[in-house]
């Protein structure tokens, strides 16, 4: 009996083999390589352009930065402040570049550094109330520490006042603590999300603005980028590299 | 030291780490490709062709199996500079199925796919003594995907139960378990098809 099985599963796997092959004959190969090698330069074009990107940010900030230094020995009074890019040690070591609205103009402007010429950074508004991006680099009052209860004004979840509790006003920047966990977890709103572009390794907390948009996206800004946040599903963190 | 000075030492060692890549990638494009470009042929010319075949087996869409296959190849080569492929052909096949897979989060999609293979044409001319039913077609699209799976990869690209296992990242005993039974429900339509033809 055992046999007659053993023969009648032998004969359908013949069958379905030949059925297969049949019903998804074999592919043409002709144009594959070229679309493949096409495909390699597009992804390295990518990396290029990210890796470019990143350079002018941080070699146009270190420029900035020393600029002003050698202009102004006494670097006292910052706000409104603008874009001093260069990552600090309270800042994430990835550049959020990718997340902020200037992203364009950063790819361009590592065209013209690799031209030699240094980005000039438009000049900020001397008037800013409030924090923008809107010229693709920071401008306005420097961020300042959040009122959550753990150390340096992160947020311990626990909290019952916006910006970590709930009762975030939409379009309204808040002073808020950016824990440097490599989760890239953060409490908001009462809610948890998840950074778009978390530390590979963990860094010191850093102070951003943080605002919830009227569509009911989240992303902070501060001198070093922009970084998106998207609302945690539950998914475990991504693992450190450090 | 003051803050400032801080940061332009970090952002220095930062600059040196890009910089470094930057070199590296202008450095691979012009030197590796060559090395890679005779195993990508070979693959192209020999495992490709029943590869798009298998995985459209599985998605119902031969140009989205044949998208998979090449994005697949794509990271492979530049995988392969970093030196973490030991096997060309097992490590496409893997990321080629995870594509499929990527594609297919949601249900409505997975739904649309499964019609897809239900909309399949049998090609015409078929030899005599082998008879392609649509029944066996409606019997494959009524599979689960991990179902299908296997019997895309062990029936139509004819890989070991223990390849089939390592594509799909499961354990042997486990295709074991699809492939048995795959084999029920699509022995029912080849018998089917046999007793009327009978």
């Amino acid at each position: 009996m055992d046999e007659f099985e053993g023969n009648q599963d032998s004969e359908i796997e013949g069958r379905l083999r030949t059925s297969l092959a049949l019903i998804a004959p074999p592919a043409t190969s002709i144009g594959v390589l070229r679309e493949v090698q096409r495909r390699v330069a597009r992804r390295r074009r990518r990396v290029r352009e990210a890796i470019g990107g990143a350079l002018v940010v941080l070699v146009g900030g270190g420029t900035a930065a020393g600029l002003a230094l050698s202009a102004s020995p006494q670097m006292t009074a910052v706000p409104p402040a603008h874009a001093t890019v260069a990552p600090s040690t309270t800042a994430p070591s990835r550049l959020p570049s990718t997340y902020s609205k200037g992203a364009a103009d950063s790819v361009g402007s590592a065209q013209a550094n690799l031209n030699g010429r240094p980005p000039t950074p438009a000049p900020c508004p001397t008037d800013l109330k409030t924090p923008t991006m809107a010229s693709g680099s920071f401008c306005g009052p420097a961020p300042r520490p959040g009122n959550g209860l753990g150390p340096n004004g992160t947020c311990t979840a626990s909290e019952t006042d916006a910006p970590c509790g709930p009762g975030v006003v939409p379009g309204q920047f808040y002073a808020y603590t950016m824990p440097g966990t490599c989760s890239g977890l953060v409490t908001f709103d009462g809610k948890q999300w998840v950074s778009e572009l978390p530390p590979p390794n963990p860094v010191l907390a850093f102070d951003v603005w943080i605002q919830l948009s009227a569509d009911g996206s989240v992303r902070w800004i501060a001198p070093t980028g922009s970084v998106g946040l998207k609302p945690y599903a539950g998914r475990p963190p991504a693992p450190c590299r450090g | 030291m003051s803050p400032t000075a801080v940061n332009q030492i970090a952002g220095c060692g930062v600059i040196q780490a890009m910089s470094v890549a930057w070199i590296e990638l202008e450095l691979t494009e012009r030197t590796v490709w060559v090395t890679d470009e005779e195993q990508l042929a070979q693959f192209v010319a020999g495992e490709y062709p029943g590869l798009v075949a298998a995985l459209s087996l599985v998605c119902g869409d031969r140009t989205a199996a044949e998208d998979a296959v090449q994005e697949a190849l794509a990271r492979a080569v530049v995988a392969q500079r970093r030196g973490t492929i030991d096997s060309l052909p097992a490590w496409v096949r893997v990321v080629a199925l995870n594509q499929l897979r990527n594609r297919w989060r949601s249900r409505s999609r997975e739904q649309k796919a499964t019609q897809r293979l239900l909309d399949t044409q049998v090609p015409s001319g078929v030899d005599d003594d082998v008879e392609v039913s649509m029944d066996l077609v409606a019997a494959l699209a009524s599979l689960s995907r991990r179902q299908r799976e296997a019997v895309a990869l062990h029936y139509r690209l004819g890989l070991s139960v223990a390849e089939t296992a390592q594509a799909m990242r499961v354990s042997d005993g486990t295709v074991k378990t699809l492939l048995s039974r795959a084999r029920a429900a699509l022995g029912a339509a080849l018998r089917d098809e046999e007793d009327d033809d009978g």
